[in-house]
């Protein structure tokens, strides 16, 4: 078995928002910088870029040290910053069992939350040119059938009232103007 | 007495039929998302931004205080019963409070939990009655240099304290302020970072950003880690502690509550330490310490009151330094300026029916909790029951209206989509969201305070130290970032001379 020196998993991060603050710092740059004595609109925003780049470059430092798969709380004891009194065996737990403790790669679940995304975007589309019922009924079919495997025979009968409930609240509740509706005739 | 007379404005605020409703509707909420797997108090509360909007402020704020509080109850109801924690400040819970539940004796602990709860948050909305405007009149002085130095000092403590990686969280801290930016500028009017749409002049919607990143975000986070909840069969048996019980935790009780008042005031404190603290404290002073772990009523009354009291201390440093502390503070702040109210010293002053009407709705939530809970248990259990599937379809529908509803407008609808993709990248990274928000809902003030500072000081930084008040604030800072650099170096090296056996 070998082991690869670096962590890829573990560089991502930082590699991603060190991009993200180099972009920025382009941008900033760009505008007016002015002078410590009388700041431009360009100066703060400039500031800030070039922290997210140095705190970045910082990271990625960390993850090209850190060993591939050495303990994970080992890691979170050099992250926890703890109050006088605290228990630390209490507080590794605590992180152990909060979401999201290390950095995490891709795996075959994460096409879910792809698909999810893709599905929205689409909401978003046809909401705007077919109005509130049908895609509201096609995007929870999807969510209830596709996203969370329920029978046919839950996931009609939910989002058919889900659909009715929505149009309900804001149809009627708080007199939202939907685009126009491609299966309810409209009066507006 | 002032404070009295203007509590007792308050009550007839809080009173009032619909805020009464209100407090209702925002603890029973908050009680169930904190039963339910998947969806806590933050995202629930960013859910229903677009219908807080919708209410006059004090109700608004009526209702996602009494959701804040109202999950702390929910979430010690499954970590004893379950061993599951809805909230990551219910964890503490489930250590002596599942091991309680397996001796049979869940309804104690449930009991307890729901006094000390009682107890401590009624304490914590004392202290902050009594407390806040005291804050609030000596924060009035405070000028453009000290606001720089004490929003800075804010993101940073949120940044550092509860969060795993201090680096992280202060590229998400810069992250936010940088957004914030996008718009026009407040000084000079040009134009800045809109990517040449006209939807960003007025900078990016509050709202729609932190639905995105708090609700579509952690949504989306859940559909790759599908837990399946099964329910077991627990029998709750009798709530009332005995005379015993209570005699065994009452001063664990009254420590929780301290303790958790305290860390809570700290921005970034918040309940997960609070709880934790409170644990340790109460292992250390107890005399039998080995009970701690196999079903200590301590351990359960001590971190159940601590979470709640650094709850309602929560809300001393935003409402009178305006400082949120943490991301339902930073919801309540973003509510609050949208509402034209800006959180801070003078609020008290100016909106004290707004100040006083939250706080004694606060006593009036945590009474009805304890009514709710006592005898509900079992009912709030069959919560458990609801598919998460179907909840996270209507939550996320819930949230693409809900947005487009605050304009009329589906390019937030595309916003929030961003900030959910967005969201759920930085949890895959390890990277808190709240810091973001949090730092983006205070970045226009920073920058300000800032640029006004530079202005005022003619470019000079020592701006920031002269001042005798700034000055002690940033003294104040430093010594905590000293202690914090000595506390790593000294638990390094304890670490290197052999590590302790875990106890």
């Amino acid at each position: 078995m070998n082991t690869p020196r670096i962590n890829a998993a573990a560089l991502w991060p930082g590699a991603v928002s060190l991009g993200i603050g180099v972009y920025f710092l382009v941008l900033s740059a760009r505008m007016t910088l002015g002078s410590w004595q009388n700041p431009g609109p360009g100066l703060w925003p400039t500031c800030l870029s070039v922290l997210i780049s140095l705190v970045s470059l910082a990271l990625l430092a960390l993850a090209l040290r850190k060993k591939p798969a050495s303990g994970t709380i080992h890691q979170l004891q050099e992250h926890i910053h703890p109050v006088p009194g605290t228990d630390d065996a209490a507080l590794e737990a605590a992180w152990e069992r909060t979401e999201g403790a290390e950095e995490e790669g891709f795996t075959r679940n994460s096409r879910y939350p792809l698909y999810a995304v893709l599905g929205l975007a689409a909401f978003i589309l046809l909401f705007e040119r077919f109005g509130l019922s049908l895609p509201c009924l096609a995007l929870l079919l999807f969510w209830t059938k596709l996203l969370g495997k329920e029978r046919w025979r839950v996931a009609v009968p939910v989002s058919v009232g889900l659909t009715a409930l929505i149009y309900i609240i804001f149809g009627w509740g708080l007199d939202v103007p939907f685009p126009d509706d491609i299966l309810l005739f409209n009066a507006r | 007495m002032d404070t009295l007379n203007a509590m007792a404005s308050g009550f007839e605020v809080a009173l009032s039929w619909h805020n009464l409703m209100y407090c209702l509707i925002g603890v029973l909420v908050g009680n169930i998302v904190g039963v339910l797997p998947g969806l806590g108090p933050t995202a629930t509360i960013s859910l229903l931004l677009p219908f807080a909007f919708t209410l006059p402020p004090e109700s608004s704020i009526i209702m996602m205080a009494g959701i804040y509080y109202g999950a702390m109850y929910g979430g010690s109801i499954t970590s004893t019963l379950l061993d599951l924690p809805g909230e990551a400040a219910s964890v503490v819970t489930t250590f002596d409070g599942y091991q309680m539940t397996k001796q049979g004796r869940a309804g104690i602990a449930l009991g307890i939990a729901a006094i000390g709860s009682f107890v401590a948050g009624t304490l914590a909305v004392i202290g902050l009655s009594f407390l806040a405007p005291g804050l609030a009149g000596f924060a009035v002085k405070f000028g453009a240099p000290e606001y720089a130095v004490l929003t800075s000092l804010g993101i940073l403590l949120v940044a550092y304290l509860g969060t795993k990686s201090f680096l992280k969280s202060a590229v998400c801290a810069a992250f936010g302020l940088l957004l914030a930016t996008i718009g026009q500028d407040p000084i000079t009017g040009s134009i800045r970072l809109t990517f040449g749409s006209n939807h960003l002049l007025g900078g990016i919607d509050f709202a729609a950003m932190a639905m995105g990143v708090f609700g579509v975000g952690e949504i989306l986070y859940n559909l790759e880690h599908l837990s399946k909840g099964t329910l077991k069969q627990t029998k709750v048996g009798r709530v009332w502690p005995t005379v015993k019980d209570f005699a065994q935790a009452k001063w664990a009780i009254l420590r929780g509550s301290v303790i958790g008042f305290f860390v809570g005031i700290l921005p970034g404190g918040g309940s997960i330490i609070a709880t934790v603290a409170s644990y340790g404290v109460e292992k250390k002073v107890s005399k039998t310490p080995e009970r701690f772990g196999k079903g200590a009523i301590e351990g359960v009354a001590g971190p159940e009151s601590a979470n709640n009291a650094a709850a309602g201390a929560a809300f001393i440093p935003l409402l009178t330094l305006g400082i949120p502390s943490d991301a339902v503070m930073a919801l309540i702040f973003g509510t609050l300026l949208l509402n034209g109210i800006t959180p801070g010293p003078q609020l008290i002053g100016e909106h004290p029916d707004l100040f006083w009407g939250v706080v004694s709705s606060m006593y009036i939530g945590n009474a009805l909790l304890l009514l709710l809970n006592l005898p509900f248990v079992g009912l709030f259990i069959q919560l458990l029951r609801v598919r998460s599937s179907i909840l996270m379809a209507f939550a996320v529908v819930l949230t693409l209206i809900g947005v487009y509803s605050l304009g009329n407008d589906s390019f937030n609808m595309g916003v929030v989509l961003f900030f959910g993709v967005l969201g759920y990248l930085m949890r895959k990274a390890g990277f808190d969201p709240a810091p973001m928000v949090l730092a983006f809902v205070l970045g226009k003030i920073l920058e300000g305070t800032f640029r006004q500072s530079l202005i005022m000081s003619n470019g000079d930084f020592a701006i920031f130290a002269t001042r005798p008040l700034s000055g002690g604030l940033l003294g104040l800072t430093a010594l905590g970032v000293l202690y914090a650099v000595a506390s790593r170096v000294w638990k390094a090296r304890r670490r290197s001379g052999g590590r302790e056996p875990k106890g």
